[in-house]
């Protein structure tokens, strides 16, 4: 397991969770409310620094959400490396919606892709 | 394509929300998602795509627009799940749902099957605006004491920030429900 892209990724989720308070939390008021240094909380959220489960625990709480929410699926660290192919099928339907646009063309076969390549939860369990 | 009641619709949203623990102010909607098994990723997508639904056997998984605002994306990720709710069994259903912003020019494009989706469109809607604005929430919130002094335009603004969703959303929830009057312009 590439243990990077893990704290990388639960890091990102922090952000968003922060972010997504109203008003929205800057990191220095998270900082203060978990009694650590604003820059522990940049380096946790850009996965730098490993914080502890006690920690992502209370971080969790103080942005108002629940830690498995804050962890990623281990169908998704598998798939952030896996290569793209779709059917006839769902390039037409991307094609109804994108129209012209080839940004938007993209970025859902990226996304579709990505999904569709996911191992299942068997698949994740047999490998291990 | 199933036909839905209004009331059933409340219904079912109301029942969605007690099983998952979430009646509360304002809906949790990415845990509603997850406490049913779905998934839900927040990706760019392009300015005018707002969501969509990757359905795969009996998994789910919703992705909605990074860059739109919050209010937005939460009724993106509430009408993706309503799609998976109402509509994943549905023989004549897709397996992959793309709710861009344009809905209307993608409709003309093809009136044979058009309908169904357009249809769907709209039970996705109807059930995302239940989700995120309960009946139940909504009036017990109007009927506490802080809104007496309020009139309608504050009152919606108000009650939009309580639920997080969008002012045009909660006006129109509110005028469904006929407890305010359709805004006049629009």
């Amino acid at each position: 397991m590439d243990e990077n892209l893990l704290y990388r990724s639960v890091g990102a989720r922090i952000r968003q969770a922060r972010e997504r308070t109203v008003p929205p939390m800057s990191q220095t008021k998270l900082a203060k409310k978990l009694v650590i240094s604003r820059i522990s909380i940049v380096n946790i959220e850009a996965g730098k620094q490993r914080a502890p489960l006690h920690l992502l625990w209370r971080i969790a709480e103080a942005v108002g959400t629940d830690l498995p929410l804050l962890i990623p699926r281990q169908t998704e660290l598998l798939a952030e490396v896996a290569p793209v192919t779709l059917d006839a099928l769902t390039v037409a339907r991307i094609e109804a919606v994108a129209t012209d646009d080839p940004e938007t063309r993209r970025q859902l076969a990226n996304f579709i892709g990505k999904v569709r390549a996911r191992p299942t939860a068997e698949e994740v369990t047999s490998k291990s | 394509m199933r036909y839905i009641s209004k009331d059933a619709m409340e219904e079912s949203t109301w029942q969605l929300l007690a099983t998952t623990e979430s009646a509360r102010l304002p809906v949790p909607i990415e845990l509603v998602a997850d406490r049913i098994g779905l998934r839900v990723e927040a990706a760019p997508l392009g300015s005018g795509v707002s969501g969509l639904l990757v359905i795969e056997g009996d998994r789910g998984t919703i992705g909605y627009n990074e860059e739109h605002p919050y209010v937005r994306q939460r009724f993106s990720i509430a009408h993706e799940l309503a799609h998976w709710v109402l509509h994943r069994n549905d023989p004549d259903s897709p397996d992959l749902f793309i709710d861009s912003t344009r809905y209307v020019s993608v409709y003309l494009r093809d009136e044979q099957s058009s309908t169904g989706e357009k249809k769907r469109e709209v039970q996705a809607n109807m059930f995302a605006a239940a989700l995120l604005m309960p009946e139940r929430l909504l009036r017990r919130e109007i009927s506490g004491p802080d809104f007496d002094s309020l009139d309608e335009e504050e009152m919606c603004a108000e009650l939009a920030t309580r639920f997080q969703v969008s002012h045009q959303a909660m006006s129109l929830r509110l005028a469904t429900l006929g407890i305010l009057l359709p805004a006049e312009s629009e």
